[in-house]
């Protein structure tokens, strides 16, 4: 009996012993496995962390419009490549239109609200066929069909992780459309966010003020430049990894949009969750030689003082632009009801009537006569 | 420029629009007020006034409103908005409007003969 109790205690003991060597594997494993998700998690891109954040926005900004849900829009908007750190010729190149046009075709009707971001890549020639590729089996689509999405999303998975993988992912827009003109409209007119940079250069420099050059000759102001703001994350989220939140008002006074752009090379978005914050923000404010740079940008007038934009929208937006961020003056009469100093001293003013008919925007130089934009022959104001 | 070259600037300006007082200061003085650039800009403002070419008002509730006061009293009345103004209108101060006179004289002066 003593026999048999000592072989039976034997056992139980190498149960146990067998027991705590198996619990031991599994907590090691469990370790492991969330040491793992945890370097995963690490090392996640700004790019995955982003649209996480984005796609947050789209769902709640979208709202009720036909396309309740705009994840898929997301990954079309990937398509577009618009890549801000290199000039427009190279942009064109490696990027033709039609893509975006497919894009606003799809949007067409549904402007207002309707978001979508776009992710910029280095432009390596394959990696931009690889994705000219995948906006073309979208190309169809003429709104948010359901048994598309999946589609939409193996192909943005595989291209995402190509492109983090392969660290050409550098940089992010989201585009809010929040005026009337359908997108389609604006992209059949050749809006495209394409910075007329100097090869090289990077969306830090990037102003209120600043004259964008677009599709087909038409232009778009930045109005506000500022920072993206993630509610209950303090002191960290999208500005972190250099995203700004640009309000652009097209020339052709079709639309407002707005739209963050990052600068430059993206890194690390740490605690950003929720969802983005895209109230209007003010710049700084521009010097006499921006505006001067945005006017001569202008349609030439009879003058070589004066230049003309086609509607008193135009002319509004083209002088909110150039005001942002400037020292509001007391008015200097009925007629003269706006007028900003601009840090070195130029002022620009608003002016509601003038010897030509409608209103205009005067701007004098410390150093230089009076310049002066009106609306093109014909117009009324 | 001399002061043919102001006067026919400001008259080919005024075509287009209401001209500020600071076109009259900055082409006489090029951003340097002394006195002789002060005595400058009155010479041409009186040049103006007397042949006719321009008249001063302010932009008011109607638009551009004339000064109702003689002709005789403008020069004055001008180098007193000047002095408060500091000499450097910066787009405030009053504006010139062309006369009938004046717009045929720029018109004149624009043409490449004229």
């Amino acid at each position: 009996m003593i026999r048999e109790a000592k072989r039976v205690a034997a056992y139980r003991a190498s149960v146990a012993a067998e027991n705590a060597r198996d619990t031991a594997i599994r907590q090691a494993n469990a370790q492991i496995a969330a040491s793992q998700a945890a370097a995963r998690e690490a090392d996640r891109s700004v790019w995955d962390r982003a649209v996480g954040v984005l796609s947050s926005v789209v769902t709640a900004q979208v709202g009720d419009s036909k396309c309740s849900s705009l994840a898929g829009l997301a990954y079309l908007g990937f398509s577009g490549g618009v890549n801000c750190q290199y000039n427009q010729f190279q942009y064109y190149d490696a990027d033709p239109r039609g893509t975006l046009g497919d894009i606003g075709s799809m949007l067409k009707g549904e402007a207002k609200g309707a978001i979508h971001f776009i992710g910029g890549l280095s432009p390596i020639p394959d990696a931009i066929n690889t994705v000219k590729c995948i906006a073309g089996g979208w190309s169809g689509m003429q709104e948010c069909v359901a048994d598309k999405r999946a589609e939409i999303t193996q192909l943005w998975d595989s291209a995402k992780d190509y492109y983090v993988r392969s660290q050409h992912v550098n940089q992010l827009v989201l585009q809010v459309f929040t005026g009337d003109a359908s997108v389609g409209d604006v992209w059949d007119e050749g809006y495209q966010l394409v910075r007329d940079y100097t090869f090289g250069s990077t969306l830090d420099a990037s102003r209120a003020g600043d004259y964008d050059k677009c599709g087909q000759g038409a232009s778009a102001t930045i109005l506000t430049v500022g920072s993206i703001v993630v509610p209950g994350v303090e002191g960290v989220g999208l500005s972190s990894a250099g995203l700004r939140n640009t309000t652009v008002a097209t020339n052709a006074s079709r639309a407002t949009h707005t739209v963050v752009v990052s600068a430059g090379r993206a890194t690390e978005i740490e605690g950003a969750a929720g969802v983005a914050h895209l109230d209007r923000v003010a710049g700084p404010a521009r010097s006499t030689d921006l505006v001067l740079g945005s006017f001569r940008a202008l349609g030439k007038g009879r003058n070589a003082h004066v230049r003309t934009v086609g509607s008193v929208d135009e002319l509004r937006e083209t002088f909110n632009a150039w005001s942002v961020g400037a020292e509001l003056l007391a008015p200097r009469g009925p007629k003269i009801t706006d007028v900003y100093r601009l840090p070195d001293g130029g002022i620009i003013q608003w002016r509601t009537s003038s010897a030509s008919g409608g209103p205009s925007i005067d701007i004098f130089p410390v150093n230089g006569r009076q310049r002066t934009v009106h609306l093109i022959d014909g117009v009324q104001g | 420029m001399n002061e043919e070259q102001i006067i026919r600037e400001l008259l080919i300006s005024g075509l287009t629009d209401w001209v500020p007082l600071h076109d009259v200061v900055w082409h006489c003085t090029e951003g340097v007020i002394s006195d002789q650039s002060r005595n400058r800009i009155l010479r041409v403002l009186h040049r103006l006034y007397a042949d006719g070419l321009v008249v001063p008002g302010d932009l008011g509730e109607t638009g551009f409103e004339d000064w109702r006061t003689s002709p005789d009293t403008w020069v004055e009345r001008s180098a007193d908005e000047l002095e408060r103004l500091g000499w450097q209108p910066m787009g405030a101060g009053f504006w010139l409007r062309l006369t009938p006179a004046g717009t045929q004289l720029a018109r004149a002066s624009e043409e490449p003969d004229g």
